[in-house]
């Protein structure tokens, strides 16, 4: 009886301390940061809004044939080798940003997005792209 | 006896075919290579002979599609306004005429000039693909390159990001002895000779793509570029490209000059 106070005590502290609301608006901050680094690193280009991939956003049928052309979110021609980013893991998504930028990493696409880095350079503070994995692993799939 | 005969003329005939489909497939590969290897359909040897951006170049771009092009595909990097990134990671594509805009393109796309970032967004059909999502009417890839590339060249633009201002006579003086006769006296370029406006581009810019020429990392400059610049000090070059940078376009810049 007095282990299930003591726990409940510790879960119910450790609730408190979770749920506080200074840890979740430091979190906030960061994925805010890390949304609004995504858009003006010019990332979404390539890899869609939200890191979703590069994908058709409406339904067309073909006028000759009425049969489906394509369906939105079927993944636009000529960007199929761009990998979705949503839910990714954060560290994954952080090291192989900087394995790119530091150019540790050369295969696949990695040469298009080596083209932003002058942008990196000149603009991207400290953290930012921390704040960019951080935003992208928490979006769902 | 019978056999053999027949043995000889199925022979025969098994030459016949093999000969007349090695004729019929070099005719047929030497065509394609006449028409990739063809220099003077537009523009002569300085010209592009990506079949699209030809096509291109000879229709008139609807400038109000060409401004919802430009928001769904070109803005993303080359920003709202066309002017680029104050880096010049993007370079500024505001007024620039629409025929150095297709052309470059096309020199991406064909692998003319390295650009891995820009390359997806080169391949023409790919470029209308992701323009088809807007439009209710199907538009075939030469007009979507030919409309964004006219509303380019509408965009104002800035001559905002410039060098350190220190040699500007110098740079003035060296500019007129070496790139008026293509660039124009003030950077305005040459449409029809897909000669580019310089005037008003981001100096890192700027910079970035006169030492690529020099060079030989950019591929398609010019030669006669290449060879008129070799001789260029740093200093010069500095000079020159602040002064560049500091030009802006007047009315009549963007006519085709007879």
């Amino acid at each position: 009886m007095k282990l299930i106070t003591r726990q409940s005590l510790l879960f119910f502290s450790a609730f408190i301390i979770s749920g506080a609301s200074t840890v979740f608006a430091a979190d906030e901050a960061t994925i805010q940061r890390g949304k609004q680094m995504y858009m003006s690193l010019t990332c979404f280009a390539c890899h869609g809004q939200e890191g979703k991939g590069m994908v058709r956003k409406r339904d067309r049928k073909s006028k000759k044939t009425g049969n489906w052309k394509y369906r939105k979110g079927d993944p636009m021609p000529g960007f199929e080798a761009y990998p979705k980013l949503a839910g990714q893991n954060s560290k994954y998504l952080y090291t192989q940003m900087m394995d790119i930028f530091e150019g540790r990493r050369n295969n696949g696409m990695s040469a298009a997005m080596l083209g932003i880095k002058i942008m990196i350079d000149s603009t991207a503070k400290e953290g930012d792209l921390q704040a960019v994995a951080d935003y992208l692993s928490q979006v769902s799939k | 006896m019978n056999t053999h005969i027949i043995k000889k003329t199925q022979k025969n005939l098994i030459l016949v075919f093999t000969l007349s489909l090695f004729i019929f497939s070099s005719t047929v590969f030497s065509q394609t290579t006449a028409k990739l290897t063809s220099t003077d359909e537009f523009g002569g040897k300085w010209g592009t002979k990506v079949k699209e951006a030809i096509e291109a170049m000879k229709l008139e771009g609807n400038i109000e599609d060409g401004a919802i092009i430009y928001e769904e595909i070109c803005q993303a990097c080359h920003q709202p306004g066309g002017n680029g990134d104050p880096g010049g990671n993007f370079p500024q594509l505001a007024g620039q005429h629409s025929t150095v805009i297709i052309k470059q393109i096309a020199d991406i796309r064909i692998g003319n000039r390295d650009n891995p970032t820009m390359y997806p967004f080169a391949n023409i059909e790919a470029l209308r693909a992701a323009t088809e999502d807007i439009f209710d009417e199907e538009k075939s890839g030469p007009q979507t390159l030919s409309d964004v590339s006219a509303f380019i060249q509408t965009l104002p633009m800035s001559s905002a990001i410039v060098g350190e201002g220190g040699d500007l006579e110098h740079g003035g003086k060296i500019y007129k002895e070496n790139c008026v006769r293509c660039h124009g006296d003030h950077g305005q370029g040459d449409v029809k000779n897909y000669y580019p406006v310089i005037a008003g581009q981001n100096y890192h810019y700027l910079l970035r793509q006169f030492r690529w020429i020099k060079d030989g990392k950019r591929r398609n400059a010019n030669p006669e570029m290449v060879k008129q610049i070799y001789g260029f000090s740093e200093r010069d070059m500095l000079a020159v490209m602040d002064w560049v940078s500091r030009q802006t376009m007047i009315a009549g810049d963007w006519d085709s000059k007879k």
